[in-house]
């Protein structure tokens, strides 16, 4: 599903070059629900980034469901980000004017559907998070892990590849955390894949799998045996 | 237009900015609309024609001395002398010339009574060679013939039996055919008076009067001791005629010349407080079309910095940068265009009120429609810069600090 070759990233100012990514191999299989773990500074969220298609690496190969990205154009990168990446961020990045139902709706718009599809997608999804009901509520009037829900609810509405979720705890309570956590496995149970950026040793230990980032250095860490459903 | 319904939810959730924008585009656009209007009815003014040639017009005024029988004399041997240069192509006396600010008014009716009275007329005396010297059409009946003028030392139009009159004056005369005129007989000041001619273009003295379009020219020579030539150069050579006049006038001895002037220079005096207002208009119609413009740009500039984060998100939730330039282009057109249709709603209430009010004139509609367009533009193009600006948000700022 997603294949990295030797790439790379590095930040360039006139006088210094900061070597974010050491050049890697990398391969997530269809199904997979992987932890990156890592220090503050290490890379993991240029690591997402380039994963996300939201910024290019200098060096290597990716592959994202067998299409190159390397030489896509910026219009290109948006369509395939927007068909088979779901974000998660760990500040929600919901759009406050935006009711919940108009939030999950927003990716989609940038789709060629029916405003009938679109509907029934909203719908399964805001129901998967179990906030279908508060439809025509704003963000600002859920709690974080609710918000935090209905993020979920926009990354999967449409149907990606997978699910890259950046710390997606990292607001949120210990008791929120958890409805967070076993709704994302819940969502890996039924056969989308979730890169997941953590800080937190415990979360990392529910996924499958662990790479760590470490002075842009990635190593892969423990796996977990996990039945995919 | 899959944006639109989005924006429009925005709004509601998000009222004060979109809100002020509005109104100042509607207060812009009221001002403005109008504003050009009265800038256009002034500078409509400025050139409107005074059907006189005027590029080849000079005029000045000279002292006659002696009986009437010698100034008349004098006069007369002016003109000829005048008339003889080669530069010169007609000289005629005239009691006064339009735009001067100077002259006589006279009331016109069709019977003596002054309850018929229709008008006032500005009046000017003169002989028949001022059809020639001023440039004037004859547009119905004949010029003045010599043996229309008569002398006289002054109020000549107590004299006189025949007149041109301006075709403005027919018109008002008898509306329906106002060529009929010509051989009526028509009232000046009560005394009678045959209209021999219409020319097509006579104005006034007087531009602010109500009047000025309507003139009388009666076929009197009046030698007042102060009496004025006009002088009609030949084509491109004024400069050189006035030059020869000057020469010739001061050869004479006791000679006084007052007020000699091109027809411009009468033109640009009569004019110059008027330009300016014009002009000052057109300042203030610059600096207000670029406070608006300015207020569109920095709003819009404004919205992109404070919603940085949130265009980032757009675009990694699959937002193409021409998604996110439409997206800021018509939300602006959206608000310019609530605020044209305000404006153009306060601007047709405070037209009513103003013509049942005032009798000021209505603005038209063209105004408001080609105003409306122009506003429209001018905020696209306000807001294409930061809505660029925005298209270029990098998506990885999603995932970064705000």
């Amino acid at each position: 599903m997603l294949s990295m070759r030797h790439l790379s990233k590095a930040y360039h100012t006139d006088t210094i070059k900061t070597q974010a990514l050491q050049p890697f191999d990398l391969t997530i299989e269809q199904g997979e629900f992987v932890a990156i773990i890592g220090p503050s500074g290490s890379g993991k969220t240029t690591f997402l980034n380039i994963t996300g298609l939201l910024e290019d690496f200098c060096e290597g190969s990716y592959e994202l469901d067998g299409v190159n990205v390397e030489h896509l154009s910026d219009k290109a990168k948006s369509k395939l980000r927007n068909e088979k990446v779901g974000f998660i961020f760990q500040s929600f990045n919901l759009i406050p004017e935006l009711t919940l139902y108009d939030n999950v709706d927003m990716p989609l718009r940038y789709r060629k559907l029916s405003s009938k599809e679109r509907h029934e997608r909203i719908m399964d999804a805001l129901g998967k998070v179990g906030l279908a009901s508060r439809r025509d509520h704003y963000p600002a009037q859920l709690s974080g892990g609710q918000q935090q829900r209905v993020a979920i609810a926009r990354a999967i509405a449409g149907k990606p590849s997978f699910l890259l979720a950046d710390e997606p705890t990292g607001n949120l309570d210990s008791k929120m955390a958890e409805g967070i956590m076993a709704l994302l496995e819940d969502i890996n149970a039924q056969g989308t894949s979730i890169v997941m950026v953590t800080h937190d040793p415990n979360q990392a230990a529910r996924a499958q799998r662990v790479i760590e980032i470490r002075d842009g250095i990635l190593s892969e860490g423990k796996r977990i045996e996990k039945a995919i459903a | 237009m899959k944006d639109l319904l989005p924006i429009l939810k925005t709004f509601r959730k998000n009222k004060v900015s979109p809100l002020l924008l509005i109104l100042q585009i509607a207060l812009t656009f009221t001002i403005l609309v109008n504003a050009i209007f009265m800038m256009v009815t002034k500078e409509n003014e400025l050139i409107q024609p005074t059907g006189l040639s005027e590029s080849q017009l000079f005029s000045f005024s000279t002292n006659l001395e002696g009986s009437d029988e010698e100034k008349h004399a004098a006069l007369d041997t002016d003109l000829a002398d005048i008339q003889a240069l080669a530069s010169v192509e007609s000289a005629s006396t005239i009691t006064s010339l339009p735009l001067t600010n100077w002259g006589r008014s006279l009331a016109v009716g069709l019977t003596p009574e002054d309850e018929d009275r229709v008008t006032h007329a500005g009046y000017y005396g003169s002989d028949e060679t001022v059809v020639d010297t001023l440039g004037l059409r004859v547009v119905a009946g004949r010029s003045l013939q010599h043996n229309d003028v008569v002398h006289k030392y002054f109020d000549g139009h107590t004299a006189s039996a025949s007149v041109l009159i301006s075709q403005d004056l027919a018109y008002k005369i008898r509306p329906n055919d106002w060529s009929s005129v010509v051989g009526e007989t028509i009232y000046v000041q009560s005394v009678p008076q045959k209209v021999v001619g219409i020319v097509e273009t006579m104005k006034s003295p007087w531009r602010f009067w109500y009047a000025y379009d309507m003139a009388v020219i009666s076929s009197v020579k009046e030698h007042y001791e102060q009496s004025i030539i006009v002088v009609r150069a030949v084509e491109s050579q004024r400069e050189q005629a006035m030059s020869e006049v000057h020469q010739l006038l001061f050869k004479k001895p006791a000679r006084q010349v007052d007020n000699f002037k091109s027809f411009e220079q009468i033109k640009a005096e009569n004019l110059q407080a008027d330009y300016a207002v014009s002009q000052t208009l057109k300042v203030v119609i610059a600096a207000l079309a670029c406070v608006t413009i300015l207020g569109i740009f920095g709003q819009a500039r404004y919205t992109v910095l404070k919603r940085k984060k949130q265009i980032g998100t757009r675009r990694a939730l699959g937002a193409t940068q021409g998604d996110i330039l439409r997206y800021f282009m018509i939300e602006n057109a959206v608000v310019s265009l609530l605020g044209v249709l305000l404006g153009t709603i306060v601007a047709i209430i405070a037209n009513i009120y103003l013509v049942n009010y005032f009798g000021l004139t209505s603005v038209p509609s063209d105004y408001l429609i080609s105003g409306a367009i122009v506003m429209v533009i001018a905020g696209q193009l306000a807001v294409y810069y930061p809505a660029t600006t925005a298209s270029k948000v990098p998506p990885a700022i999603a995932t970064r600090a705000a």
